[in-house]
């Protein structure tokens, strides 16, 4: 099982403020596929708005394998100059 | 002390050799945006409202289309329906039906300056007598420019159909206020109530603007065939390739788009503005059609960085850590949602631990141009309040500015903003490089004073695409799809160079058009050096482990038994061992292998690390007229690593001044109808040579073990820390504590006069 | 409305051209004659990156009109090297990255030529107020102000070990 961990405004939007999800997923794909089924237009809004980090590093790549255990932290993506 | 801190082992790397594209520039032969002439080209100029917010009741073209030379007349009519969708551009998204109005209004003005219709003709004269034919009745409305006004109870609309995004519980009420993010930890009110120590205030911010030189242009072909051309200067000729089809609904590979030399951008020239105006005239008039902005255009039309206002809380236990903060905080985002608000979230939480925290921003439309990304977007306008109150915490608690920031600086393994930890990151060493500067322990004169403050910035890298390829005699070519906006062809070849032990001149480098190579996201968020940087070093390690392949094969031994260095194949062992072969020497065998020697790399990296920076600044307060004059400034910033010393300490003395003209001079002013009453440099203040002095930089290098060569980003730290830098100098030379920007000589002397 | 036609002198070359009444010299300068080194930042005499000399005073070629060239000596960036040979300012602009975007270069470049021609040793502060009409958003105009002054040094050691040599 990999944690999940929505960050606002994710967890608002889509999770009724709850932010610790633990989902049974080889990839990050599987992952947001799982959360979108409970709180559809997440994948959406994580393909659109998010960045995602496993273990506390950020990465682009959806086919990155899970293990058990890893974290997967979706935060809010932000804007440059 | 124009000299990195830390040595190192590299040939070509933290260098400063000269520029490939410097004699075109130094000779005026480089083709900017408003240089480029294409064969039968036509001109637009463009209507534009004198309401900040009105109604469109009717355009009457028809005088104008009757006028000898004019080959187009368009308005909104003439764009397709857009759907309200969100575009992928750059780090953030943004609406591709707001991002269509914006080039063109649709029903309803939203500010002086929006566009209303536009016309090619065969001259610019012909265009500007048509503009000016063409009949626009409109329903005035009132309108707000000030976030104050616009989020206050039964303010003007701006759009009917906005409601508040990420409020608890959902609002049903329409609103100005499009979004609020919100980042807490701990409890804030609770631990600010048992602080030893608080300091509170509102601080404002007004809207500046980037101020490059260069305003917008573009040319623009488009045929019967579907199919068109643009050459325009912008940050990223792919993300204003997408934006432009996407908004004219075409096929993205049916439009190509040559970037043109950019003469600055700042954030400013990330997005589209004239870009699909210039297409359908063309596509009308079935000519090139080029139009570019004048400077009253560039300022009313074109998107300034927000305004802001912040309230600030900040507490600490009788020791100095910090305990709680609060922060609330709106950005006055214009014409349109959008503005820096997750940033300017970010930055309040990046540079410093504090267990107890409550930071919102809100994100407020009001009729002023929709307001773009400028160099660190969201940010110079937080650390200004938050770098202040920190200053203020200082002086209560009699402690040195700088061990006050370096007890509660966050080191790395210490959590991020978005809780990801931070990685090896040096503000720790940034604040010391700055105690122990010369500049902070030198003696003041009369009526001056000394300020420091640091900043956080994200920094950003994302998707990137290079390819070098060997020419037949052993030169290098490198190309990328990033506009060189600051010298970064330099840097590619640098690391190209470094990468292939080759000498920098072999390496030429050229900025590629859209259909020329693979997407690269725009020039922006400090992203460059680092992501395209490791994609051209990749390419690089490709065509060298050809190279080393190839040699082996032509040395007839295995690759372990050749060794690259000084540009050439070594051979380690057998019948030719101590024989070497040239990069050239085997480029020019490629007949025997499987053709020429060339690597196309496309990546994604999201390993970038934050930039972190201190500045220290003297300021002279004039008591007589309150004129503040900068006579001492020093820039720290932990660089990762410098690539072109030269082009890295340019991007710190650069940012630090457009800062400094933020903190002193430059503003947005509007008069009673909502029209700017500033748009031309005379009158928009921006700083000239005899207002400064030199500006000196250490570059602090903690290198990013991410990229090959240790790169952060550095091009937006530096504008952060000047705002609160400056005015943390007045407060020390004066005693006074100025919260609102600019610090121009009217306000300095009211509040002088105040303190009598 | 009939042209107007200007018989002048542009990089020491006789140029002929035909402009309206109220054309700028930076437009006849630019469009007509193809020389598009002198840029339009403002249109108002704020930026400087349209300066060009005329009879040898440095003028915003967006302030004079075309027709004023008549008869004048018009001399801009294109003119600056002689041949492919850079002036020393071009090359200590290149050697101390004095420009990030270049759009600015050519104005700065012509205003630091006339003002060591004028000044053959000019100290910080006259550098400064020099150029104060030239506007740089991209560098904070401490590399362009090390350019100009090591320009200058460079310029008077040649002259003297020219006078030496003679």
């Amino acid at each position: 099982m990999a944690k999940a961990v929505i960050t606002a405004p994710f967890s608002a939007e889509f999770f009724g403020g709850r932010e610790d999800h633990l989902v049974d997923a080889p990839t990050i794909f599987a992952l947001i596929r799982g959360l979108d089924l409970a709180a559809p237009g997440f994948a959406q809004a994580a393909e659109e708005r998010a960045a995602i980090a496993v273990n506390g590093v950020a990465v682009a790549d959806w086919t990155t394998r899970l293990e058990s255990g890893d974290e997967v932290l979706f935060v809010q993506r932000i804007a440059g100059g | 002390m124009n000299a990195p801190v830390t040595p190192k082992a590299f040939k070509v790397v933290g260098t400063r050799p000269v520029r490939p594209d410097g004699v075109d520039k130094v000779t005026g032969k480089a083709i900017y945006g408003p240089d480029f002439v294409a064969p039968g080209m036509i001109h637009g100029a463009i209507l534009r409202s004198p309401h900040a917010h009105a109604k469109i009741l009717s355009i009457n073209t028809k005088k104008a289309e009757a006028l000898a030379g004019v080959k187009a007349v368009i308005t909104s009519a003439d764009f397709p329906g857009q759907e309200s969708k969100v575009l992928a551009g750059g780090e953030t998204s943004s609406n591709q039906r707001d991002i269509a109005q914006i080039c063109m209004a649709d029903g309803k003005v939203l500010y002086a300056g929006h566009a209303v219709a536009a016309v090619a003709a065969t001259s610019e004269a012909i265009a500007r007598a048509a503009v000016a034919l063409i009949e626009v009745t409109y329903e005035v409305l009132p309108h707000v420019i000030e976030v104050e006004e616009a989020i206050a109870p039964g303010a003007p609309l701006l759009h009917a159909d906005m409601y508040t995004k990420g409020v608890e519980p959902a609002s049903d009420q329409p609103s100005n206020a499009a979004m609020c993010f919100t980042l807490a930890r701990g409890d804030a009110d609770a631990a600010l109530a048992r602080a030893a120590i608080t300091v509170t205030g509102r601080y404002k911010t007004p809207p500046v603007h980037q101020g490059y030189i260069e305003p917008h242009a573009c040319v623009a072909s488009w045929n019967a065939d579907g199919q068109g051309q643009m050459w325009v200067s912008s940050q990223g000729a792919f993300d204003i390739r997408n934006t432009t089809a996407a908004v004219l609904h075409m096929p993205i590979a049916d439009l190509r788009v040559m970037p043109l030399e950019i003469g600055g951008g700042f954030g400013g020239k990330t997005t589209i503005y004239l870009e699909p105006v210039a297409m359908l005239l063309s596509r009308k008039a079935g000519r090139p059609v080029r139009i570019a902005m004048n400077r009253q255009e560039v300022f009313c039309g074109t998107g300034p960085a927000p305004g802001s206002v912040a309230d600030v809380t900040l507490g600490s236990d009788a020791d100095g850590n910090f305990v709680g903060l609060k922060v609330e905080f709106w950005s006055q985002a214009g014409a349109f949602p959008g503005s820096g608000v997750h940033s300017g979230v970010m930055t309040a939480l990046g540079a410093y631990t504090v267990a107890n925290a409550h930071v919102r921003g809100w994100d407020v439309v009001s009729n002023i141009p929709a307001t773009k990304a400028y160099r660190a977007p969201g940010a110079p306008q937080i650390a200004f309040a938050l770098e202040s109150a920190i200053d203020d915490l200082a002086v209560k608690l009699g402690m040195d500015a700088i061990d006050l920031r370096l007890k509660n600086a966050v080191r790395p393994g210490d959590p991020g903003p978005m809780r990801l930890p931070h990685g090896a990151i040096g503000y720790v060493e940034c604040l010391e490089a700055a105690k122990a500067h010369p500049h902070w322990s030198a003696p003041l004169g009369a009526n001056q004073g000394r300020g420091v403050a640091g900043a956080f910035w994200g920094n950003y890298g994302g998707p990137s695409t290079a390819a070098v390829s060997l020419s037949s005699d052993g030169s290098v070519q490198v190309t990328t799809g990033n506009p060189d906006i600051g010298g970064s062809r330099a840097s590619m070849a640098i690391m190209a160079a470094e990468t292939l032990d080759v000498p920098y001149e072999s390496v030429r480098v050229a900025i590629a058009d859209t259909a020329s190579i693979g997407y690269s996201m725009l020039t922006g968020g400090s992203r460059v050096t680092f992501a395209t940087g490791k994609a051209v070093v990749e390419a690089a390690q490709n065509v060298r482990e050809t190279l080393v392949s190839r040699a082996a094969s032509l040395f007839g031994v295995d690759t372990a038994e050749v060794e690259w260095h000084g540009g050439a194949a070594h051979c380690l062992s057998g019948e030719r061992k101590g024989e070497s072969l040239s990069i050239g020497a085997i480029a020019a065998k490629a007949g025997q292998f499987s053709g020429t020697i060339t690597s196309e790399v496309s990546i994604n990296p999201l390993d970038y690390l934050p930039g972190f920076a201190v500045h220290i600044c003297d300021s002279e307060v004039d008591p007589e007229t309150g004129h503040v004059r900068i006579v001492r400034y020093t820039a720290v910033q932990d660089v990762g690593r410098a690539i072109h010393l030269d082009y890295v300490e340019g991007q710190l003395q650069g940012g630090a001044v457009q800062g400094i003209g933020w903190a002193l001079n430059e503003a947005y002013v509007f008069d009673a109808e909502g029209r700017m009453e500033n748009p031309g440099f005379l009158d928009y203040r921006m700083p000239v040579a005899s207002d400064l002095p030199m500006i000196d930089t250490v570059l602090v290098e903690v290198p990013n073990p991410a990229h090959p060569y240790g790169v952060k980003g550095v091009g937006e730290a530096p504008i952060v820390p000047p705002l609160a830098a400056v005015a943390n100098s007045v407060r020390h030379a004066t005693g006074i504590r100025m919260r609102e920007l600019p610090l121009s000589p009217d306000k300095v002397y009211a509040a002088l006069r105040a303190a009598d | 409305m009939s042209k107007i036609a200007v018989t002048t002198s542009i990089n020491g070359d006789p140029a002929e051209f035909l402009c309206d009444a109220g054309e700028t010299l930076l437009d006849a300068l630019r469009v007509t004659m193809g020389l598009t080194g002198a840029k339009e930042g403002c249109g108002s005499g704020d930026c400087g990156a349209c300066t060009v000399m005329m009879d040898g005073e440095m003028v915003c070629s967006c302030l004079v009109l075309a027709p004023e060239a008549e008869g004048k000596s018009i001399a801009t960036i294109e003119g600056v090297a002689e041949g492919s040979v850079l002036h020393p300012v071009q090359r200590k602009f290149l050697e101390h990255g004095a420009l990030q975007c270049g759009f600015c270069t050519p104005g700065f470049i012509v205003a630091a030529k006339a003002l060591i021609e004028k000044n053959p040793d000019p100290s910080e502060s006259e550098i400064r107020y020099w150029l104060a009409g030239n506007l740089c958003r991209c560098t904070g105009y401490d590399k362009i102000v090390r350019a100009v002054a090591d320009a200058a040094a460079e310029m008077r050691q040649d002259q003297n070990s020219q006078r030496t040599a003679a």
